[in-house]
């Protein structure tokens, strides 16, 4: 019988495979739609790519894993690097990967700031809810009432909703998916990296971590994941809900698309104005 | 219709997470014997596979390929 491969592993380095994300760890999933919509746009040559991330689990997956250019920096620092490298060579897109303690706490103001300037990035930013490299620590993003090695009888406070954060900015394009979502989530990966070619466009995808919260919870991952097809509902389906209802419920979708231009043409059109 | 699928289980990168055993809408798969060279459980087809993918698509470590047979 013939072998036959799987469609992700055309773009990643297959040296340093198996990865080393927990069994059942949904960054895989990320993984799998982000290269599904590259083949699904035709794209096999990641050369003009550069895939830069900070620290956490979610940071591995650019480096090592994808088959691309990739800058693994500072905790928290992955935006100003990234913005870096696209002022100094515009002809690449530049992609950030980064968890929630990455992206959303340490890196917060970064994050916030590249939005309002309209920075032609392509974020994607994986909340699994804790800090789950150093042992499942409360992040920003943990529900309110979750038990985690530094809120033992629950954490007393609210979580920050970064994609509606994001969306009240002046970004480009902003969605949330869950990882059950799969198809959604590829969509949207297609839309940032094929039609929408400017501007902030900040994806954030829902993931519970596998060792941290389903675990915790007494589930498998297969289990969280067909749990999370029901709780994950649309937007405008979840603000119709009574409030007792809206916590057990993740609200998902779009909630900004514009095709403005973006940081590097208003300084191009500055740069053509003073020439003048 | 009578378009047949196989599995094609990569045993080296499974993890044996079951997420795919869960996930399979005939639950055609099921985590089978442990895999000597890992130490993990692997999947293994025993129904009938109606090719939807899903597996595929949630297999988090690109272990799981599903192949239309001829």
């Amino acid at each position: 019988m013939i072998k036959h491969e799987h469609l992700s592993l055309k773009y990643m380095r297959r040296e340093v495979l198996p990865t080393a994300f927990c069994p059942g760890c949904y960054n895989g999933i990320v993984m799998n739609a982000l290269f599904q919509a590259f083949e699904e746009l035709g794209i096999y040559d990641l050369r003009k790519y550069v895939f830069v991330s900070g620290i956490g689990c979610s940071s591995w997956i650019p480096s090592p894993y994808i088959k691309a250019d990739s800058l693994h920096t500072l905790h928290g620092r992955a935006i100003p690097v990234a913005t870096g490298v696209k002022l100094a060579n515009p002809e690449l897109e530049v992609i950030v990967i980064g968890g929630d303690g990455d992206l959303a706490s340490i890196g917060g103001n970064h994050l916030l700031h590249a939005a309002r300037r309209n920075m032609d990035l392509v974020v994607i930013m994986i909340n699994n809810l804790v800090y789950g490299m150093t042992r499942g620590q409360a992040a920003p993003t943990t529900p309110k009432g979750m038990v985690t090695p530094t809120t033992p009888y629950g954490n007393p406070e609210e979580p920050m909703d970064v994609a509606r954060l994001i969306a009240n900015t002046n970004a480009n394009y902003v969605a949330r998916w869950c990882v059950s979502q799969y198809l959604f989530l590829k969509n949207s990966f297609k839309k940032v990296l094929g039609e929408i070619k400017r501007g902030f466009r900040f994806i954030e995808v829902y993931a519970p971590c596998t060792t941290f919260v389903i675990r915790r919870e007494n589930k498998t991952p297969g289990q969280k994941l067909k749990e999370l097809m029901n709780t994950c509902i649309g937007y405008e389906k979840w603000e119709k809900l009574p409030a007792e209802e809206r916590t057990k419920h993740i609200p998902t979708g779009v909630f900004r698309e514009e095709d403005k231009p973006g940081f590097l043409d208003n300084y191009k059109q500055l740069i053509a104005r003073l020439k003048r | 219709m009578g378009k047949t699928y196989v599995v094609d289980v990569n045993g080296l990168l499974c993890k044996g997470c079951g997420i795919c055993s869960e996930i399979c809408p005939r639950k055609a798969l099921v985590m089978d014997s442990v895999n000597p060279a890992t130490g993990y459980p692997n999947p293994k087809l025993v129904g009938e596979c109606i090719g939807c993918k899903l597996c595929m698509w949630f297999c988090p470590d690109q272990a799981i390929v599903v192949v239309e047979k001829r």
